[in-house]
This record gives structure tokens, C-alpha cells and sequence, in this order.
């Protein structure tokens, strides 16, 4: 009996398989949201008192331990979530290691930072306000300044019960940040229905997105972030580039696994266009050089300049609203 | 309900809510904690690894559009597992530490699966990616290949979606061979890039194909379900004790309900008890007030005294009325008896608020004075102050009264007590002095003072005669009767004391009084009187002893005197010298009665006189006395007769031996005192049971008789009626005592109906246990004969007697006065052909009418059948030879032997003529001796001296004497001869006397011969011998030392043999030159034979040393039986050849041997030594 349901199940796999190899007639209705691996942003949640108190914490720079920087200073809501820079500074003008990422969408990230070490925003707050390149504080620190603030006293108080704790800034800055949500973009749109929301080149670039294989690893709402991936799957990207440092290890540096080498967080391409420079390294300036080295390294083919262009156009399609900077 | 009963209700009511409060707040735990929050996220937890599970199986077949459903459902899984986390503090710690194990397992199961699932995903997407690409890339070359070209590309892609769809290794290798093939193969231009692009992208697409549905499987098999189950089951577990914890809250609240409800219940009971008791008090108290006064005196007065309340009994007692009294001040009642301090002391007391209480005497109106008792109880009012008095008294007058009088009595008695000559102690009941009178205090040394309240048994009693009150820890051992102690006083001194004590039981306790007089006077005069007594004992004793001695001592001369008187008589001696000799003799004779009396006398004075139980017979002791005496009533115009009840039994259990010495006295006495008429001796049924008898003897006389005054006096020993009867008849006054004590021995008592001039009756009762013997023949012979006879008899008493006896036979019987009538009325019977078939003759042997009355018979034809028996006394020789040549069948012997009378009369109806003949040529007895050797006989004897005499003496009487040394040989040789007579000694070795007559008798019987005559010779000279040796068939009886006036008599009785009967050598004298007393006795024995003598004496001298030497092992050995044996056997042996001083001690060993007296035995072996040693000496 067990033998012939185990036969029956590869049976099944390999009708399954079969039926899902793409066909020309399936690439035709690919802007069907429905048959699509991108899926429309989900509206954020409304506004509410906690996300306020986190929208404050988030521009407060005494969450540093110089006053000199807040969660803002890096993460520069008008412009993507990010900041330009391959790697940011931090207090008294250190230097961080990586790149920083954008801070939009973020809660919909299976994980924070490249290497995915914060299974959550409020333990990816810990990160930098410790980081000693970064805010270089510590709770203890943080809580006795906010503590003045009377204001402070008076929201936290107003929102939990224990006042101004660790706990409770983080939930309220992770809250903050997962309202920050860029809804309303024209391939949004476009899933939505809208036909026109995108001109040709846009749906060209996104017929290119999913037959070059990008979208096997961008994919869902956030087009990426909801994996990781090797980083060269096709060739050896390091050893190409040379000077390996240990935040090239990637995921392995939290699992300590080996098959987790060079493994990273699959971005999300939604505000990619403003979020250059590119790759956890922060190494390739342009898109255009970024495309070409995935396609390399990832999808193991060529790719014609054209079709870089026209994904570079379906690429802009994504970026939806921002939140002005308070 | 008071105010701590209200505290108790609230506090019960208070922890009843604690109970109820904790009671829903555990119910609140169990029921929320579990079902709602727990089990909703485990049940989500399990829902959401469901989901993870299908969008696994559906992004796998490329259902799943992307991995954000994924990624929600992780992280959904990672809150939930967080939130599942913060339920362990509803666990207890047990509990918790499981589930914290089962949380921590779970954990790693779900970062395990979905550190999987994040490789899948990466995994899967590079699959995906070249799994799109292949046909598009296989597409655009197409253009640029060859048609071979193409065919293999088109055979490599075809076979790669094959695998992928269904995986073998046959294929494997064969596209990995393909695949090696084209990269092997350079291709032309660009096409060749392109081709090895897609070799690339198939090898990456085989070997994720492989990855992913490997990591597919994985993960789908990690599955948190059962550990989820186990953490539900953990909650369980805790929900279950929760479960019980609250049921046990809820068994608490409900005790507690149960309680307080209970309490409540009883508390309202005993409120409701409160108030019915309050209402119960107030109305006793109206009644113990009402009591209060008709019991008591009751007054109130002011503060000042003065009367505002009295009752009437205060009224009654004062014989003031209410009116008098009331305003008066008390000081009315006032006797003047109490001095002034008594009533300041009163008034202090009670103007301080204080009861007063005491006795009062008061006066009355009429001036006479009455007791109260007084309580005085001051009322206070709030402020302090004494509101008023209320006095309450009992009129105790009486009891002062009373009081007085016993204050008068004890005055009195301690007068009594002090003025006592006898000391008089009182002690408690620990013995600690309450009091002593003068006369103690003299006594002792003491004073009361000094004493009182002290133990006081050891101040004057020494310590060595505490024993009596110490051991005796009952106290009534010792109270209320005298007894005497030794005392001592303060200086030590003891003496005799007298005491009495008694318990005195008083309110106050007990108390005991003690007497105590100095008896050191007493004592003295006790032990001097003592001394005297016991000297006085003492001296009775010797008397006795000395008696005892003398009298034993007496005898053996005695012996000698009789003895030798005997042999002088059988001299030829002149006139003078006879009747000389015959005077010696006779006094003689008396003077042994004499001793022998005071020995029994004197026996039986110390006690020694002892009662034997063995078989008898009556008819033998009864005319066997009767017969013994009858030669003293030969001559003399006394006829002496006995009777005895047919009724009785003949074989009774008793002493015979006493009993004959009884009857002998008292036949003896009646015919002392007796000069006509008759004696006789009746033995008559009193009562008879089972088994025994009672008989009562009675001698009667006609006699002088006594008078009242020495009637009192006969039974005291050493007395006879007056002093003239012992003047007149002699005797020493002894028999009548000696027959008394043996009587009285015997459980019977004497008796004596006497008036003077007319006779003496004699009577006394004893009972015998009866031994039960087969019906006498007699009366069964009676029977058949029926025989018709006439007794003519002069005496009435007597002819009575023969009727009685003939009836008791069943034989008709008439009586007739001797002479004609005799004729006249046999003549008369004979015509009526009632002829009688015998007659009984009494015949006198001076009375002729009888012969002429035989001849008278003999003469008339008609009645000469008639059979004649003479009764006639034995020493009527002259008429008995008359008798027989009238041709008389047979006579019989006065005093007539009832069986006798029998013998005879069957003898003479039944027996021939010839031996009736013969019979009456011999001696006047009924028994035929048997047709044998009349001059053998078989002496039975084992000692050889014994022999040695015995047969001497036999063989100079002529006899022919063969000897059987003991029992068995007896028994041999008389079956193999015939002797004449038996002569046996009791006591032999193998089988004795008495058995060996048994079994001769026994033989006898089987065998039908004659009975062989067997006489018994004994040392044994003990009462009861006789009836002993009769009893086992023996025909009669000798006691050693044998003698010739022992055995002649009896051996002509038993075996006559004329021949010889007359004694030969007899002349033989005594030779005067053997001074010695041994041989003296032997050469008396053997008639003066020297040489018999000395044979005699050899064999003696041989014998005795065996003898004396096992008697003396004997006494080493200190075997009694053997020492009395041995004792025995040499006494006989030296009575035998006259050593009489041996024989004495001989006699003495064998008494020690038989009371064990071994202590005597060292001085008894010496005294043998020497006195046979003396005797060797005399022999050389």
C-alpha cells in the first residue's frame, strides 16, 4: 500500500512538472496577476499612535550614543530607504562594513541584513544601535535619554503600560518601519488590471524579468526578499572579483553551515532603481552592470544591452509611493 | 449568643469566603488556560505546518507563485511558537521542565525544517531558473544547428524532462553520457557556446531536480505534530491536577459550609438553653429564698444594727414578734456571754465589706440563752458603702448541747483511759502515736510529748520480734485478740507483754488502740508450771516404759516357773508336795494373766495398741472363747453357752485376736463372779448393709452383779467393784480398762446393765466389713433333710438356743424338760407318725437320769429308731463311756459349737456305725482323722536349728519326721506320702507357709483326696496369725518356741497315735550341773538328753555366724527389709535353743529393720557380736 501511494506521489510530481514547464500561450497571459510570481504590495496598515512614536524614534539621533545619528541618517525615506553610499557611516564618521539596505518594505524581508542574521525588524534595531561603527549605544543608555524627554514618557506611557522600555521602543520603531510600505506603483497597478499602467517597454522588460529567470529568485511582493540565494551559481563571482572579506561569506556567518557560503538575502527590487550602489558590497554602481553580472553569475547566459534597457524600464515600474521625511 | 460566638460565626464565615474565593480562582486557572489560549495556538501551530507542508508540495510542482506565503506561514510559526512559550507559567514546576524539553524539541524541529526550507527555496529556484531556460535555449540555437544536431539536442532536453518528471539511472547515465558527448563535441561557431550552455544548464537542472525533491521530502517528514501532542498532553496533565486541586477546594468549601452551619445551629440551641436556663435560676432562686427562711434565721438590719428585716423564724427562736423586733437595734439579743473583742473583731469585719461568719449565743426574750451560727454579709451599695446587713443563722443549740455532753464523755473517758493500770497506745494508721496514757508512759519511759506523731511500733518493739507484724501484712491477723510479744523500753530493757489491739473506725479516719500489760509475771509462773508438766509427762512416760519392761521382763522367769512346775507335776510326787506344786503353778498362771494384762494395759496406755483388718471367723472366735473358758466351768453348776444370730455372716474383716481377748475377759469376768445359773454369749444382728455389719456381743451372767455405785467405777483401770471383791476373787482390775480401750479401738463402746445378786450383762456393738462367701451348704442340706428333732435340756436359755440354731437348718425342733416327759412325748409323736428323727440329749455327769433315760428309749421299740445325741461337758469321761456302750451314734461337746451341732447331726443320721464308733472311741471331737501313717509327719522348716529341735522333740514323741526346707518341697512331698500331719512354718524361702497350705488345699480339691491336717508354726506371735494361717487352710496353729506343752496336745488332737501317746522318758532329769540357762532350756527341751543338747548347739554354732554376718551387710547396706528378715530368723533360731539374750536382740534388730531405724543399727551389730561371742565362749 505505502509503495504504491509512493508511486503514485512521483507520478503525480512528474505530471506536475510536465504541466509547468512554461508554455509560449502561458508567457501571453503573464500580466495576469494571477499567474504572475510578482504580486501586488499589500496596503500598509493605518496609521496609528505606535507607528507615530516610531516614526519619531526613528528620526531621534539620541538613539546614538553621541545624539549625531538616527535610524533616518542611513535609512533617508526620500530616497528609497537608503542612502547612496556603498557603505554608510556611523558615529564620528565610522565606516560600516556593508551596504545599507532600503528600509521600505522591509517587513515583508524574511529576515534583516544580507546575511538574514535578525529574524525580525525589532531584533535588526539592536544591530545598529550597538554597532560600534554604527550608533554605538546600548538600551541602558538610550532608555535614561528618551527617559528625559517628557513627551516621550507621556506617548510610551500613553501606548504601554510599562512606559519606556527596550522592548518597547523596538516595537515601536519596527511598527513604524512596517508601515513603510511603497504602494501604488505602476506594475502594481498594472496587476491590478490596469493595462496601461505600464508602456511597452515596461511590459517588455517584465516579459524579459521572467524569461531570463530573474523572477525565479525576485519574486513575490517585495520581488525578493523572501529568500536566500548563492551568490554565483554559475561561476565563482569572489573569486572573479578578488579580496574576499568575511561579510562575503553571507549567510554562513549566522548558520555556520557550508552550504550556506556566499549565500544571501535575495533583495527586493522594488526601489532598486533608487537604491544604488548595488549588491552587499555596495561594489556595482549601476544597474546596468548589476543586471549583466546576475545574468552571469546567476542565470549562467548572456544578456543583449536592449534587454538589459527594457528591464531596467520594467525595474522603475516598481517603485511605488514614499513617505516624505517628517 | 455572646460576642465571641459572634467573632467564632465571622471567622468561620470569613475563611468560608478565603475557601470559596481560592476555589473559583483555581477553577478560573483551569478553565481559561488550557482551552483557549494554549491549545488554540498548538492547534495553529499544527495548521499552519499543514500549510507549510502543502505550499512546499505546490511550489515543488510549480503551483506556488512565490515563496511569500512561505515566508508569512514561518514567521506565523515563529510567533506562535513565542507566544506558546509564555504559557509555561501556568505550569507547575514538573510540568514545566517537560515543557520546556518538549519546547526546546520543537524548537529544533521547526529551525531545522525551516533552515531546510530556506535551502529549498534557493535551491528551487535555481532548478526553476534553468528548467525555463532549457527549451528556450534549445529553441534559439535550433536555427544554427544540424538536423543531427538538432535530433540530439532535441533526444538530451526530451530525456532530461523524462528524468526529471520520473528518475531511473539507466537514463541518468544515459544523459550523463549525452551530456558528455556534446561537451566533448566541439560545435561549430557560436552554436558550440551555446550548446555547452545548455549541457550546463541541464547537469545543474538534473542535480537540483535531485536536491529539491530530496529537501522536499525532508522537510515534509519534519513534523512537529507528535511533539505538539505531547506538549497538549502536558497541559492535560496539568489541567487534570487542577481538576483535582479545585475539587479538593471545593470538598473543603463544603466542610467548611458543613461546620459553620453546624456551629451556627448550636450556637442559636445554646442561646435558646441560656435563656430557659436564666428563667430556671430566677425562679429557683425565689424558691431557695422561700427555703431560706423557713430554714433559717434571717434578719436585715441598717448600718448602725438597728433591725429592719426578720422572719419568722427569727420571731420563733428570739420570742420576739416582728413588731418588738423591727427598729430595735440587735444588741437586744445580746448575752453578754462573748467578750468585747468578739464583737469588735465582728464589726471591723463587716463595716470593711467582709462576710462575717461564726457562733453566736444569743438570749431570748425570757432571758434564756440559744446558740446560732452566724453568716453575716455585708450589702455594699455602687459607692462602697455599707448599705445594710443581712445576717442568716442556724439554731445550733442542740448541737453545742451535744457537744458539751461529749466534751463531758471524752473528759470522762480520758479519765478512764489515764487512770488505767494497763497501757493504753493510740496510733493512726501509719502506727504514728496520737495517744498514751500515764500507765504507758511509766511503762515505756516515754512521755506523750515526746512521741506524738512519731512511728512508733519501733520505739517499743525490738526489732527481732517485728517478724509478726511485718509478715502478717493483714492487719486482722492481729486484731482484736490477745496475743503475747516482747517489749522493750526507752532503756532497752524487754519483757513479756500482752497485747490487744482494735481498730477504731471514726469519721476522722482509724485509728488503733492498744492494750499492753507487763506479763513478765505471768511468764515466769507459765514456764515453771510448764517445767512441771513436762516433768510429769516425762516421769508417766518412764512409768509406762518401765511397766512395759518389767512386764516383759517378768515373763521369762515366769515361763521358767510354769515351766518347771509342769515338769515337777509330771514327777512322782507325794500329797503335799502335788498340791505344793500344783499351787506354784497356779499362782503362776495368775501372775502371767497379770503381766500380760498390764502389758496390754500399758500398751495401750502409750497408744501402741494396734487394730488389725483381716479375715475371720466369727463362729471361730465367738465358741472358740467360749470353749477355752469352758474347762473352768467343769464342776461347777455354771452352765456356759454361746449363741450366735444365724442371721450374721461367719467370714467378717476385723482383729480377731482383740476381739477374742474382749471376749475371753468377759467371759472370763462372768464366770470369775459366777457361782450358778449360767454364762452366756450372744453375737446378735444389729444392722446389716452391703457391706458391712453391725454386731452386738453381750456376755451375761447370773452372777453376783454390782451394785450402782461400782458400776461407775468397773472401768477404771486398777479397780474392781470394792475392795473386797479383789480380797474375794482376785485379779489385778486391769481386764475391764484393757477391754474398754480396745473396744473403743475397735469405733464401739462398753456397756453394763448389772443389779446385785442377780447378774451382769456385758455388751458392746461393733461393726465388720462383711467378706461375701458362696451360701454356706448347711442350709441347703438342711433343706433336703427336713429332719424332725426334740432337744431336751434343762437350761431354757440353752435349749432356745439349739431351737434357734436347728431352725435356722430348716429342721423342726421341739423342747422337753429332761426325764420321763422326754418319753412320754416321744411315745406321743411317734403315734401321731410324727416320730422324731433325732434326739439332743443334755446329760450332767453326775446325773444318772439320763442313762436311765437312754435305756429307757433303747427299750421301747417305737422310738428306739430315733437317733440319740448326747450333749454332754468334755470331761465327763465316766458318762461318755456309758454312752457309747448304749451304742450313742455320737455326742457333742459342751459349750456347744454351732457347726459342730450340724456335723453331729448329719454325722449321726447319715454316717455308718462302725466309724461313729470309732469316732466316739477317740476324742470327744467330730473330726474322723484320716486313714494314714498316724506317726509321719512333715515338718516344714528352713532354719536348721529349728529343725533340729522340731524334729527332736517330734521323734521323742514317737513321731517318724521327714523335713521339707521350704514351701515347694512341702507341696512335693506330700503329694508323693501320706503323712499324719503337716507341721508348717509360715515363713520360708521360694514359696512360704501360707501359699504352700494354698496349693496343697487347691490339690486337694482337684484331686479329691483327703485333706492332709496342716498346723502352722509361727514366731510371728502377732494377733491375727492364727485367723491368717486358718484362713489359708491351715487346720491350726503353734507359735514358736515350740514346746512340748504346745505340740503334744495338738499333735494328739491332729494325729494321734496312742502308742506313743504316752511319753516316753519323761523320768529323764534336768542335770543340775549345767548352771548355764542355754542349755538349762535345751536340756528342758529335750527332756535332759545331753547328747540331743549338744548336737543341737553344734549345729547352732555352725549356722548362726552365716547369719549374723548377712544381717550385718544388711545394716551396712542399710536394707531394711533384709535386717528385719534376718532379724526374724534369728530370733527363732536362738528362742529356739533358749539364747535368750541373742534372741532379744535379734528381736530388736528386726524391730529397727522394720521402722527403719538405722541409727540403732551400729549399737545392735555390737550387741549381736559380743552375745554370740559369749555364747561360743559358754560352749567351750
Amino acid at each position: 500500500m505505502r509503495v504504491n501511494l509512493y508511486l503514485a506521489h512521483h507520478f503525480i510530481v512528474a505530471l506536475c512538472v510536465l504541466f509547468s514547464i512554461p508554455q509560449p500561450q502561458a508567457l501571453e497571459n503573464i500580466n495576469n496577476s494571477n499567474g504572475s510570481m510578482i504580486t501586488p504590495l499589500p496596503p500598509p496598515r493605518s496609521q496609528t499612535p505606535k507607528v507615530d512614536l516610531g516614526r519619531t524614534l526613528f528620526h531621534d539621533s539620541r538613539l546614538s550614543s553621541d545624539n549625531s545619528i538616527s535610524c533616518a541618517h542611513c535609512h533617508i525615506l526620500d530616497q528609497g530607504g537608503a542612502d547612496s553610499l556603498a557603505h554608510s557611516f556611523g558615529v564620528r564618521g565610522a565606516k560600516g562594513s556593508i551596504n545599507t539596505p532600503t528600509v521600505y518594505n522591509s517587513g515583508l524581508n524574511l529576515a534583516q541584513f544580507w546575511d538574514g542574521r535578525a529574524t525580525s525588524l525589532e531584533e535588526q534595531i539592536d544591530g545598529p544601535t550597538h554597532n560600534p561603527d554604527e550608533m554605538a549605544s546600548n538600551w541602558e543608555q538610550i532608555i535614561e535619554k528618551l527617559s528625559v524627554d517628557e513627551l516621550y514618557k507621556k506617548k510610551f506611557k500613553h501606548i504601554y503600560s510599562n512606559g519606556i522600555t527596550s522592548k518597547n521602543i523596538k516595537d515601536a520603531i519596527a511598527t513604524f518601519e512596517r508601515s513603510l510600505i511603497s504602494t501604488g506603483s505602476p506594475f502594481d497597478q498594472f496587476l491590478h488590471g490596469n493595462k496601461d499602467a505600464l508602456s511597452a517597454q515596461e511590459k517588455k522588460g517584465y516579459e524579459l524579468f521572467n524569461s531570463y529567470g530573474c523572477v525565479s529568485c525576485h519574486q513575490g511582493a517585495n520581488v525578493g526578499g523572501n529568500m536566500f540565494q548563492v551568490f554565483g551559481v554559475f561561476g565563482d563571482y569572489f573569486m572573479d572579483r578578488g579580496s574576499l572579506t568575511a561579510a562575503d561569506m553571507g549567510r554562513y556567518n549566522v548558520t555556520k553551515l557550508e552550504q550556506d557560503k556566499h549565500k544571501f538575502k535575495v533583495p527586493s527590487l522594488r526601489l532598486v532603481v533608487l537604491t544604488a550602489p548595488y549588491f552587499h558590497d555596495g561594489s556595482i554602481a549601476t544597474l546596468e552592470e548589476a543586471i549583466k553580472i546576475m545574468a552571469r553569475y546567476q542565470l549562467g547566459r548572456s544578456i543583449l544591452d536592449k534587454d538589459v534597457e527594457d528591464i531596467i524600464a520594467f525595474l522603475q515600474s516598481l517603485v511605488g509611493n514614499l513617505q516624505d521625511s517628517p | 449568643m455572646n460576642k465571641r460566638e459572634i467573632g467564632n460565626i465571622f471567622i468561620g464565615i470569613l475563611s468560608l469566603l478565603v475557601v470559596v474565593a481560592l476555589y473559583f480562582q483555581q477553577k478560573e486557572s483551569v478553565n481559561t488556560s488550557l482551552d483557549t489560549g494554549v491549545l488554540h495556538t498548538i492547534t495553529k501551530l499544527k495548521h499552519q505546518n499543514v500549510l507549510l507542508n502543502e505550499d512546499l508540495l505546490l511550489s515543488r510542482s510549480s503551483q506556488l507563485h512565490n515563496f511569500d506565503r512561505i515566508v508569512s506561514i514561518t514567521q506565523e510559526i515563529n510567533d506562535l511558537m513565542d507566544s506558546l512559550s509564555t504559557y509555561q507559567h501556568v505550569l507547575n514546576n514538573t510540568q514545566r521542565s517537560r515543557f520546556n524539553t518538549l519546547l526546546k524539541r520543537l524548537s529544533t524541529i521547526i529551525d531545522k525544517k525551516q533552515a531546510l526550507i530556506e535551502t529549498y527555496k534557493g535551491e528551487f529556484a535555481i532548478y526553476l531558473n534553468s528548467l525555463r531556460y532549457l527549451p528556450k535555449a534549445a529553441q534559439n540555437i535550433q536555427p544554427t544547428l544540424t538536423a543531427k544536431q538538432r535530433t540530439l539536442l532535441y533526444d538530451l532536453t526530451s530525456d532530461i524532462y523524462i528524468y526529471i518528471s520520473n528518475p531511473s539511472p539507466q537514463l541518468d547515465e544515459h544523459i550523463q553520457n549525452m551530456m558528455y558527448r556534446m561537451e566533448n563535441t566541439s560545435f561549430s561557431g557560436k552554436s558550440d557556446t551555446d550548446i555547452k550552455n545548455i549541457v550546463k544548464h541541464s547537469r545543474l537542472l538534473i542535480k537540483k531536480s535531485r536536491m529539491t525533491s530530496k529537501f522536499s521530502n525532508t522537510i515534509t517528514a519534519l513534523n512537529p505534530t507528535n511533539t505538539l501532542d505531547e506538549v497538549i498532553e502536558v497541559f492535560r496533565s496539568q489541567q487534570v491536577a487542577n481538576i483535582k486541586k479545585t475539587g479538593n477546594f471545593r470538598l473543603l468549601l463544603l466542610l467548611f459550609s458543613c461546620l459553620l452551619l453546624i456551629y451556627i445551629l448550636f450556637s442559636m440551641r445554646r442561646a435558646r438553653q441560656s435563656t430557659l436556663d436564666l428563667e430556671t435560676t430566677a425562679q429557683e432562686l425565689k424558691y431557695q429564698k422561700l427555703a431560706l427562711d423557713q430554714h433559717s434565721i434571717v434578719a436585715v438590719t441598717d448600718p448602725l444594727g438597728n433591725i429592719i428585716y426578720a422572719n419568722e423564724k427569727f420571731c420563733d427562736i428570739s420570742q420576739y414578734t416582728e413588731e418588738e423586733l423591727l427598729g430595735q437595734n440587735h444588741r437586744i439579743l445580746n448575752s453578754s456571754q462573748h467578750n468585747h473583742d468578739f464583737f469588735k473583731h465582728m464589726w471591723k469585719k463587716i463595716m470593711h465589706g467582709e462576710i462575717w461568719q461564726g457562733e453566736i449565743k444569743n438570749k431570748k426574750k425570757d432571758g434564756s440563752f440559744y446558740w446560732v451560727d452566724t453568716t453575716i454579709i455585708p450589702s455594699l451599695n455602687k459607692t462602697g458603702e455599707v448599705e445594710r446587713y443581712i445576717s442568716i443563722r442556724t439554731d445550733i443549740t442542740a448541737r453545742k448541747e451535744a457537744e458539751f455532753r461529749i466534751h463531758e464523755s471524752e473528759k470522762r473517758l480520758q479519765l478512764v483511759l489515764d487512770t488505767a493500770l494497763d497501757a493504753v497506745i493510740i496510733t493512726n494508721i501509719d502506727g504514728c502515736l496520737t495517744y498514751m496514757n500515764p500507765q504507758a508512759e511509766q511503762l515505756y519511759g516515754w512521755n506523750r510529748e515526746e512521741l506524738a506523731g512519731m512511728p512508733l511500733l519501733d520505739k517499743i518493739i525490738p526489732a527481732k520480734h517485728m517478724k509478726m507484724f511485718r509478715g502478717s501484712n493483714q492487719a486482722s491477723s492481729v486484731l482484736d485478740q490477745r496475743f503475747e510479744i516482747y517489749s522493750h523500753r526507752r532503756d532497752g530493757s524487754e519483757f513479756p507483754a500482752e497485747i490487744s489491739i482494735s481498730m477504731l473506725r471514726q469519721d476522722q479516719g482509724i485509728h488503733f488502740s492498744t492494750f499492753i500489760r507487763d506479763i513478765s509475771a505471768r511468764k515466769d509462773a507459765e514456764i515453771e508450771l510448764k517445767e512441771a508438766h513436762d516433768q510429769a509427762l516425762e516421769s508417766s512416760k518412764l512409768k509406762s516404759e518401765f511397766l512395759s519392761t518389767v512386764s516383759h521382763e517378768v515373763r521369762t522367769p515366769m515361763n521358767g516357773i510354769i515351766g518347771m512346775s509342769d515338769l515337777l507335776l509330771d514327777t512322782d510326787l507325794d500329797r503335799d508336795q502335788r498340791e505344793f506344786s500344783e499351787t506354784i503353778k497356779d499362782s503362776a498362771n495368775s501372775l502371767l494373766v497379770i503381766i500380760n494384762d498390764l502389758l496390754d494395759f500399758s500398751k495401750a496406755e502409750a497408744g501402741k495398741m494396734e487394730i488389725e483388718a483381716i479375715n475371720f471367723s466369727l463362729e471361730a472366735i465367738v465358741e472358740g472363747s467360749v470353749e477355752t473358758l469352758a474347762g473352768r466351768c467343769s464342776g461347777s453348776p455354771v452352765s456356759l453357752m454361746s449363741n450366735i444370730d444365724p442371721q450374721l455372716p461367719d467370714t467378717l474383716v476385723g482383729d480377731p485376736g482383740r476381739l477374742r481377748q474382749i471376749l475371753l475377759n468377759l467371759i472370763g469376768n462372768a464366770i470369775k463372779f459366777t457361782h450358778e445359773g449360767q454364762v452366756s454369749v450372744h453375737a446378735n444382728l444389729v444392722s446389716r448393709s452391703e457391706k458391712s455389719v453391725s454386731i452386738c456381743f453381750e456376755v451375761e451372767d447370773s452372777g453376783i452383779g454390782m451394785s450402782r455405785d461400782a458400776l461407775r467405777k468397773i472401768f477404771q483401770p486398777f479397780t474392781q467393784a470394792d475392795g473386797s471383791v479383789t480380797r474375794k476373787y482376785g485379779g489385778t482390775g486391769l481386764g475391764l480398762s484393757i477391754c474398754t480401750q480396745l473396744i473403743d479401738l475397735m469405733g464401739g463402746e462398753i456397756q453394763v446393765e448389772s443389779s446385785e445378786k442377780t447378774g451382769s450383762t456385758f455388751r458392746f456393738t461393733l461393726s465388720f466389713p462383711i467378706v461375701h462367701q458362696s451360701t454356706t451348704e448347711t442350709i441347703e442340706v438342711g433343706k433336703q433333710a427336713s429332719l424332725h428333732i426334740l432337744i431336751t435340756e434343762k437350761n431354757i436359755k440353752a435349749s432356745k438356743i439349739l431351737s434357734r440354731y436347728l431352725q435356722s437348718w430348716n429342721f423342726k425342733s421341739e423342747i422337753v424338760e429332761p426325764g420321763g416327759s422326754t418319753v412320754a412325748l416321744m411315745q406321743k409323736r411317734a403315734s401321731e407318725s410324727q416320730a422324731f428323727d433325732l434326739v439332743l440329749l443334755d446329760c450332767n455327769d453326775s446325773d444318772n437320769e439320763t442313762i436311765k433315760t437312754i435305756e429307757h428309749i433303747s427299750s421301747l421299740p417305737e422310738i428306739a429308731n430315733s437317733k440319740l445325741l448326747l450333749i454332754a461337758p468334755t470331761n465327763a469321761k465316766e458318762l461318755r463311756n456309758q454312752a457309747a456302750s448304749l451304742g450313742f451314734s455320737s455326742y457333742l461337746n459342751k459349750p456347744i459349737r454351732k457347726s459342730a451341732l450340724f456335723d453331729q447331726i448329719m454325722g449321726s443320721m447319715y454316717a455308718n456305725d462302725t466309724n461313729t464308733k470309732d469316732a466316739l472311741k477317740q476324742q470327744g471331737t467330730a473330726h474322723v482323722p484320716h486313714n494314714t501313717d498316724q506317726t509321719r509327719l512333715l515338718l516344714a522348716e528352713d532354719n536348721v536349728v529349728n529343725q533340729r529341735v522340731a524334729s527332736l522333740l517330734l521323734k521323742k514323741q514317737g513321731y517318724i519326721v521327714e523335713i521339707a526346707t521350704n514351701g515347694q518341697e512341702v507341696v512335693e512331698k506330700s503329694k508323693q506320702k501320706e503323712f499324719a500331719a503337716i507341721l508348717m512354718d509360715c515363713q520360708m524361702p521360694i514359696l512360704d507357709g501360707l501359699e504352700a497350705t494354698k496349693m496343697i488345699r487347691q490339690r486337694e480339691k482337684d484331686e479329691e483326696t483327703p485333706r492332709i491336717t496342716i498346723i502352722a508354726m509361727t514366731a510371728n506371735a502377732m494377733e491375727g496369725d492364727r485367723e491368717r494361717c486358718l484362713e489359708a487352710g491351715m487346720d491350726d496353729y503353734v507359735s514358736k518356741p515350740i514346746s512340748v506343752e504346745k505340740l503334744a496336745p495338738m499333735l494328739a488332737k491332729w494325729a494321734p497315735h496312742f502308742e506313743g501317746s504316752e511319753r516316753v522318758g519323761t523320768t529323764n532329769k534336768v542335770n543340775p550341773d549345767l548352771a548355764d540357762m542355754d542349755k538349762s532350756y535345751l536340756l528342758d527341751l529335750f527332756d535332759g538328753d545331753e547328747e540331743a543338747v549338744q548336737e543341737c548347739l553344734t549345729t547352732f554354732l555352725a549356722s548362726t555366724p552365716t547369719i549374723l554376718e548377712k544381717t550385718y551387710q544388711a545394716m551396712a547396706e542399710n536394707d531394711h527389709q533384709h535386717v528385719q528378715a534376718l532379724g526374724h530368723e534369728l530370733k527363732g533360731v536362738c528362742a529356739n535353743i533358749g539364747a535368750e539374750m541373742l534372741a532379744d536382740i535379734a528381736a530388736q534388730c528386726e524391730k529397727a529393720g522394720k521402722s527403719q531405724e538405722s541409727t540403732t543399727y551400729a549399737t545392735l551389730k555390737a550387741a549381736l557380736r559380743s552375745s554370740f561371742a559369749a555364747l561360743e565362749v559358754q560352749r567351750i
